[in-house]
């Protein structure tokens, strides 16, 4: 952004909080579109369900679930593979791969995909389907531009079944089962509920008729909001009309901000509180030692 | 880039005082023995790899006694930036002035990473330092401190950076006025918007890349509040492009009504390249206002400008907006009619509801086809009578749309309309769109049993007639459903009957497994055979049924599978119903030609989620997988589950 390009990039998109930070200001400082690649806010399936809470069809909403991936775990990897000999430059950069993050000896692998799961690199089983799902979550109970306040560690590997707890009251609660595919959401009302996954037909709701109004529903946050079902044309419509994309920084930051809060809350074993406008853990030094991570040189934020 | 270093292995003395444990960690225990333990290894002859944990720990835990152990090794090119990560996030003070220190020192890459970390830190006592770095031949070295001045925004670092814009070189101009934007959101924040203005006025004035005038544009506006109006007016009326669209998104972040109509000013200028970015901005602003001036650009003007003035109209929803979003219905443009379909269908309120009604009643076909396509998507439920009515349309093509629209519209207790109507409709399109209505409104019926019972109670219909009530029976489900369903398959025949069987084949729920295993294996007609079993092993892994019964279901299919078709269908089963039998039975296929690189992925695939309990059965499988496949995946996994039955056994 600050090459004046508008960007469009791959979630997670920030591996700490005060990166995400510096992507907001950035955006802002040189009037940048910005989209984050948590389509899910594109699809209909998950719009619907989102549009449901909104509108009130569910009752009251107090509290949400968010898939995290049922792989790898919270605590992350610190070990290196054994090197191997790097590839030709014009291949695979591979110092460039590594971008701002600590060095370590090449080996194929993590190119491969199994970059996943370090700490340097990956930002947990919370972050893998949290980056998609917290987002969802967030957006759905007007919380979309504020993280969690409050997040009850878990003694166990993953972070399953940690409530994550935000200002307007609603909690969120991390689970690694509970839907039919990946990424899902559950909104759980006092009037009804409605979950969704990737790979579903439609969404499974409380009560049928809720489903009825699934097409109306849709039209009206289209027309409404002039936002299509489509994220890549989102992004180029924004680009056009220099409106915010669906998942402009703020999504993406104060989203990951909770993914990076409940990771840090999994990493000290312990309860922690945040608070997402001075964006500091509260009274708690430790915890805000793991807010950022010094980038390698020649990058720095 | 860097060069590994041989891995050197850890001395015995150090492996005994630090743990391989305490350097795997992310956050290791804060204690005065775990610190010492990790300054230990960055005083050591331990290798690059562990002293690189070493660092990383102490950012979390270090205290004052690991700064000096860190800041030594800031000049060493292998650990220079763990050092910094170790001593970056340490609050204490002494970082600063190691972080000082080393400005002094270091060259290169090094001092390029220090210097991030001071802007970091906003350590003002390093601006002395800074400034007379933006003059380095180094240009990594020139744009870091460009950038840490920024971030350090004190008045000294202002003025550093605000001297050093005019005679920057070209490939300097960008990084110093990163710094200066960094300086005006900072004191804007602290409260000093004019000291924030002048800055942004400056870069504004500076020319250079076209980011940095639309930032230096949004600043200056934004810092000087309603005083900013004028120089946002003024760009919107510029020919500027980039400063225009500027202006255009900036002007999205302010309230009010003088922004609103600065904006709608700018739609009297007919040029859609300026007029569209114009009204998206109106559109999301909700601004009534605008609503004169839109509806006018809807109209008549540049094409894709109409366009966009009626989504902008959609957008705003102001209730003056509906007859002219009717009549654009039939605007010969055909882009323009369908932005205002899509903004009628979904416009709030009940004025494009009330005018349904009376559309639905035009004397043009295709006026009251419209009319029907925006009350069924719009769910108008005042409307139903009004669909009911239009049902018995001299126009087939209406009528069957609007009884299409009942069943999206109406309820459960709409169905006696529809069951008083279906046994007179004989033409199969009549019949098709009335099917659809009954699933659609037994799909969302509270009471599914008595919406199938109602079905089931039709009298005199014709066969085909009967087969699309078994069409629909087999959307709903439920106990009266599937008996209606059997005692078509009994006393059933032609039509009807092949209706029943497929209706059971694509029952959503295991409780018509009996009747399609009883008919696969009664059956005399061979399509109906290969219809219930396919039907039959489909359910056998449905959800709802546990492990057991999964593996006992696919067990019963196994004397009457014969084709290859049938055989992958069961291995598919099998292999997602991992149990001892569901192994026997895959095991058996391997050697079978026709199957066996599917029966050698199911068995090898069950083996390895029973190999623990049954090493015994499942090595001479795996030996004998490992002469009958050619897939190298399967070889591969297969050696590893005989290698781990091996180990048990051994």
């Amino acid at each position: 952004m600050r090459a004046g390009k508008d960007v469009f990039s791959e979630k997670p998109s920030a591996m700490t909080i005060a990166e995400g930070r510096a992507v907001v200001e950035t955006a802002r400082r040189y009037a940048r579109i910005y989209q984050s690649g948590v389509q899910r806010l594109s699809e209909a399936n998950f719009t619907f369900a989102n549009e449901l809470v909104r509108r009130g069809r569910l009752g009251d909403v107090k509290t949400v679930r968010a898939h995290i991936a049922p792989w790898d775990a919270a605590e992350l990897r610190h070990e290196w593979l054994p090197e191997q000999p790097e590839p030709p430059k014009e291949d695979m950069d591979w110092n460039l791969w590594l971008g701002p993050c600590p060095w370590r000896p090449y080996n194929p692998a993590y190119t491969a995909g199994r970059w996943r799961g370090y700490y340097d690199f990956h930002t947990s089983c919370i972050g893998e389907w949290g980056a998609h799902t917290f987002a969802q979550c967030q957006d759905a109970v007007g919380a979309g531009t504020t993280a969690g306040i409050e997040y009850s560690y878990v003694p166990n590997d993953s972070g399953d079944g940690m409530v994550v707890r935000f200002a307007n009251g609603v909690r969120m609660v991390l689970e690694r089962e509970g839907w039919r595919g990946t990424c899902g959401v559950k909104y759980e009302g006092t009037e009804g509920w409605v979950s969704v996954a990737d790979g579903y037909e439609r969404p499974d709701v409380s009560a049928p008729a809720l489903l009825g109004d699934f097409k109306k529903i849709v039209a009206e946050y289209q027309e409404r909001t002039q936002r299509p079902m489509n994220h890549g044309r989102d992004f180029f419509n924004c680009i056009k009309s220099r409106r915010p994309t669906v998942t402009n920084p703020e999504v993406m930051h104060y989203s990951m901000s909770t993914v990076h809060a409940a990771n840090i809350a999994m990493w000290l074993k312990r309860d922690v509180r945040y608070d997402p406008t001075k964006e500091e853990f509260v009274n708690d030094a430790e915890a805000n030692r793991l807010r950022s991570r010094a980038m390698r040189e020649p990058w720095i934020i | 880039m860097r060069i590994a270093r041989p891995i050197i292995l850890l001395s015995i003395a150090l492996l005994l005082a630090v743990p391989g444990r305490l350097l795997g960690q992310t956050v290791p225990q804060k204690s005065a023995e775990n610190i010492n333990k990790l300054v230990a290894v960055l005083k050591s002859g331990a290798g690059q790899k562990e002293k690189m944990d070493a660092c990383r720990q102490l950012g979390v835990i270090g205290t004052k006694q690991a700064v000096a152990p860190l800041a030594a090794l800031l000049g060493d090119e292998q650990l220079s930036h763990m050092a910094r990560y170790g001593l970056e996030p340490n609050p204490g003070r002494e970082v600063d002035e190691a972080f000082r220190t080393a400005l002094k020192k270091l060259k290169g890459r090094p001092l390029v990473g220090v210097i991030g970390s001071v802007g970091i830190r906003r350590d003002s006592k390093a601006v002395p330092q800074l400034a007379p770095l933006l003059k380095s031949s180094d240009q990594e070295v020139a744009d870091a401190a460009a950038r840490a001045l920024g971030k350090i925004a004190d008045e000294r670092a202002v003025k550093a950076l605000e001297t050093a814009l005019p005679g920057a070189a070209l490939t300097s101009q960008l990084p110093i006025a990163e710094g200066l934007f960094r300086c005006a959101e900072s004191l804007a924040s602290r409260g000093d918007q004019s000291s924030a203005a002048r800055i942004y006025d400056r870069l504004l004035a500076a020319g250079g890349a076209h980011q940095v005038r639309a930032g230096a544009l949004r600043g200056a506006v934004l810092a000087r509040g309603e005083s900013g109006l004028p120089l946002l007016a003024e760009h919107l009326k510029g020919e500027d492009p980039i400063l225009f669209l500027a202006a255009v998104k900036t002007a999205q972040e302010i309230t009010g009504k003088d922004v609103s109509d600065l904006l709608i000013g700018e739609l009297s200028r007919p040029v859609a390249d300026r007029q569209i970015p114009v009204m998206q901005a109106l559109g999301k602003r909700k601004e009534a206002a605008a609503a004169p001036a839109l509806s006018q650009i809807a109209q008549k003007g540049d094409p894709q400008a109409r366009v966009e003035a009626v989504r902008a109209l959609a957008e705003i929803a102001p209730p003056s907006a509906v007859p002219l979003l009717f009549s654009l219905l039939s605007d010969p443009d055909a882009k323009v009619a369908a932005a205002a379909h899509k903004g009628l269908a979904a416009f709030p309120g009940s004025q494009a509801d009330e005018t349904l009604l009376t559309m639905v009643n035009s004397t043009e076909a295709h006026g009251r086809m419209a009319a029907i396509d925006l009350i069924e998507l719009r769910r108008t439920k005042t409307a139903l009578p009004a669909l009911k009515k239009a049902a018995e349309d001299p126009d087939p093509v209406v009528r069957r749309r609007a009884l299409e629209a009942v069943g999206k519209v109406g309820e459960a207790d709409d169905l006696p309309f529809l069951l008083a109507r279906f046994p007179g409709a004989r033409d199969a399109a009549d019949i098709v769109v009335m099917e659809a209505a009954f699933s659609d409104l037994g799909i969302r019926s509270p009471d599914r049993e008595a919406y199938a019972s109602s079905l089931t109670r039709l009298n005199g219909l014709a066969p085909e007639q009967r087969a699309s009530v078994l069409r629909v029976l087999s959307i709903l489900g439920g106990k009266n459903a599937i008996a209606a369903v059997r005692s078509s398959m009994k006393e059933g025949t032609g039509e009807v009957r092949n209706a029943a069987v497929r209706a059971l084949v694509s029952w959503k729920t295991p409780d018509a497994a009996p009747d399609l295993l009883e008919c696969a294996r009664t059956t005399g007609e061979p399509s109906e055979k290969v219809l219930c079993l396919r039907g039959y092993l489909r359910l056998s892994s449905h959800d709802d049924l546990s492990l057991d019964q999964r593996v006992a279901a696919a067990t019963e299919a196994v004397p009457l599978v014969s084709t290859v078709e049938q055989k992958r269908m069961l291995m598919s089963v099998l292999q997602r119903n991992a149990t001892i039998s569901s192994f026997s039975i895959a095991a058996r296929y391997v050697d079978d030609p026709e199957v066996k690189e599917e029966a050698s992925l199911a068995a090898t695939a069950i083996a390895e989620s029973i190999v623990e309990k049954n090493p015994t059965e499942v090595r001479p499988v795996m030996e004998k997988v490992l002469k009958a496949t050619e897939n190298e995946r399967i070889v591969e996994r297969a050696k590893a589950v005989l290698a781990k039955a091996g180990k048990i056994l051994n």
